[in-house]
């Protein structure tokens, strides 16, 4: 069957150039307290996000929490390895689902991946421009390309999350 | 794990190598995404590094019997310098591969066959030798260790006439040549995997890099892996090996009934040719057809079903066409469901999406025929 988890996207040395640098993290300028806004490939912060913290999971999902509401996507790290996104099912909003269902699954040329929940809840949106324009994931990955949203039911469940600097560790190791 | 040849020319261009068949080979260059690539090959000229792929040499004053003995090519009917597209059976009229067997001007059978069964294929021929030679055949078998480069598209001739005095406008589809290509000495077979008009070079390991660099200095050439190569083909009708035909499908399901030689079907001299000739006579109860898919990418193993729900065949391969935009598959229906025009429905993570029977190939074969 071609659906795979995203970690098992076929890996290899090549990709070792690429990655870490990609990711960057957020920075903020000491000195007069403003966000020190820069543009690494594919990530743009908005200030919103700052105040919630990103979380993620080692499936190469990125998760920000606002009140109890868990907006989610694909991370760079994971686009990049799936190449070319041609194809987004999004979830029905309305649907409930359990913290690692199929939610989403987003195709690329070679294979379908399968997104799992990174919460507990109810879809209460699912990002409709994929539909049309899936290769956004691709340009966009963790900003324009949030696949959706999730009212969450369970607030521990983000306890299971890794934080930027673990899931940071968490790619290098898999290179 | 095996590596191409040109390994290192690729890891310098930026390549995405992925395992495929026991060897690490390009699936994409850095520079072109998989769907650029394909529309390059399709409307400029792509060269792909196919080095994986089993090629061989046949001697001996009855070498094509010996060919013939494990195939339904009529590799005695082949021209001078003209090859065919066969297959190697077995005893139960399964595809044991697909390959292309091609008469030389210099005395030997030039064949290549598929990576994914290079194994299964070497030993078949070195069993079948022994006893071919046992009951006094005369046959020499010789497995090259060389590179292979397929260079296909529109300006394929355009571009490789530049490096060759050798006219590449009489060396017509499935037509082969030794020739010296920007001072390299290699063979040219006029062939390909991906119905444009190209050829597949045949080239010795030293001279590999060198060639393969002076191909893409030109301007209109790209390299290609084997993400554009799948989608190219399966526009193209072409079968996978391992996918759309194997042990268990006979040629006459699978649509090459062409392959199998009149004389040959007179006699019967090859695996399996009871079941399949009888096959051919009857009518096979399940047939290799090409489908667009409606709202989804069907993928190998999607379940087929009939307007009532009833599970008729599975997707054997599948992809988005990047030429037509829809999403197209090969699937083996049931032969009065393999009608062109018939709807059917594929079960794509659980949602059943429908889907037509359409003509293969799905892009027309632009093959540089003799008129």
């Amino acid at each position: 069957m071609a659906s795979a988890r995203l970690v098992n996207v076929v890996a290899s040395k090549a990709f070792k150039s690429i990655q870490y640098s990609r990711l960057g993290f957020l920075s903020i300028s000491q000195s007069n307290g403003s966000l020190k806004s820069f543009k690494p490939h594919c990530r743009r912060v908005h200030t919103t996000h700052l105040l919630s913290e990103r979380l993620f999971t080692k499936d190469h999902e990125w998760i920000s929490i606002e009140n109890g509401i868990a907006t989610f996507g694909i991370t760079d790290y994971a686009q990049e390895k799936l190449g070319e996104v041609v194809f987004c099912e999004l979830p029905e909003v309305g649907v409930e689902c359990d913290k690692d269902d199929v939610v989403a699954v987003v195709e690329s040329v070679k294979a379908a991946s399968d997104i799992f929940a990174p919460v507990s809840g109810e879809v209460t949106s699912a990002n409709e421009i994929l539909s049309t324009s899936p290769g956004i994931i691709n340009t966009s990955p963790e900003d324009e390309a949030w696949i959706a949203k999730i009212k969450m039911t369970n607030d521990s469940d983000k306890d299971g999350l890794l934080n930027e600097s673990d899931y940071k560790k968490l790619i290098v190791s898999l290179e | 794990i095996k590596t191409s040849v040109l390994h290192d020319f690729h890891v310098k261009n930026n390549a995405k190598m992925v395992p495929f068949a026991g060897w690490t080979m390009p699936i994409q260059y850095k520079s072109l995404g998989i769907i650029d690539s394909h529309h390059h090959t399709r409307n400029k000229v792509s060269l792909f590094d196919v080095s994986h792929m089993l090629q061989f040499k046949v001697y001996g004053k009855d070498k094509e019997s010996f060919i013939e003995s494990m195939t339904v090519c009529d590799v005695k009917g082949l021209p001078e310098n003209g090859g065919s597209l066969t297959v190697f059976t077995n005893a139960e009229g399964g595809i044991m591969d697909d390959a292309i067997i091609n008469q030389t001007q210099q005395d030997y059978l030039y064949c290549v066959s598929n990576a994914g069964c290079s194994d299964k294929i070497s030993t078949c021929l070195r069993e079948n030798l022994i006893d071919f030679t046992a009951k006094g055949g005369e046959v020499v078998l010789e497995l090259l260790d060389c590179g292979l480069l397929a260079v296909q598209g529109p300006k394929m001739a355009e571009v490789l006439q530049t490096g060759t005095d050798t006219d590449l406008s009489k060396l017509y589809f499935m037509q082969n040549v030794e020739a010296n290509l920007f001072g390299v000495d290699c063979r040219i077979t006029r062939c390909g995997y991906t119905g444009e008009d190209g050829v597949e070079i045949s080239v010795a390991k030293n001279r590999a890099v060198e060639l393969a660099e002076n191909i893409c200095s030109h301007e209109d050439v790209e390299l290609a892996g084997l993400g554009a190569r799948d989608s190219l083909r399966l526009e193209a009708g072409l079968c996978l090996y391992g996918n759309d035909i194997d042990e268990m499908t006979t040629p006459v399901e699978a649509g090459l009934t062409w392959c199998i030689g009149k004389r040959r079907r007179k006699e019967k001299n090859f695996p399996g040719a009871e079941k399949i000739v009888a096959q051919i006579k009857s009518k096979p109860s399940k047939r290799r057809s090409g489908l667009i898919v409606s709202s989804a990418i069907a993928r190998n193993g999607a379940i087929v079903q009939d307007g009532n729900g009833n599970e008729i065949g599975s997707v054997t391969s599948g992809c988005p066409s990047p030429t037509l935009s829809a999403n197209i598959a090969m699937a083996y229906l049931p032969l009065p469901l393999s009608k062109v025009g018939t709807e059917v429905n594929v079960l794509v993570r659980k949602r059943v999406v429908s889907a037509k029977v359409t003509k293969m190939p799905f892009v027309p074969a632009n093959y540089f025929m003799n008129k």
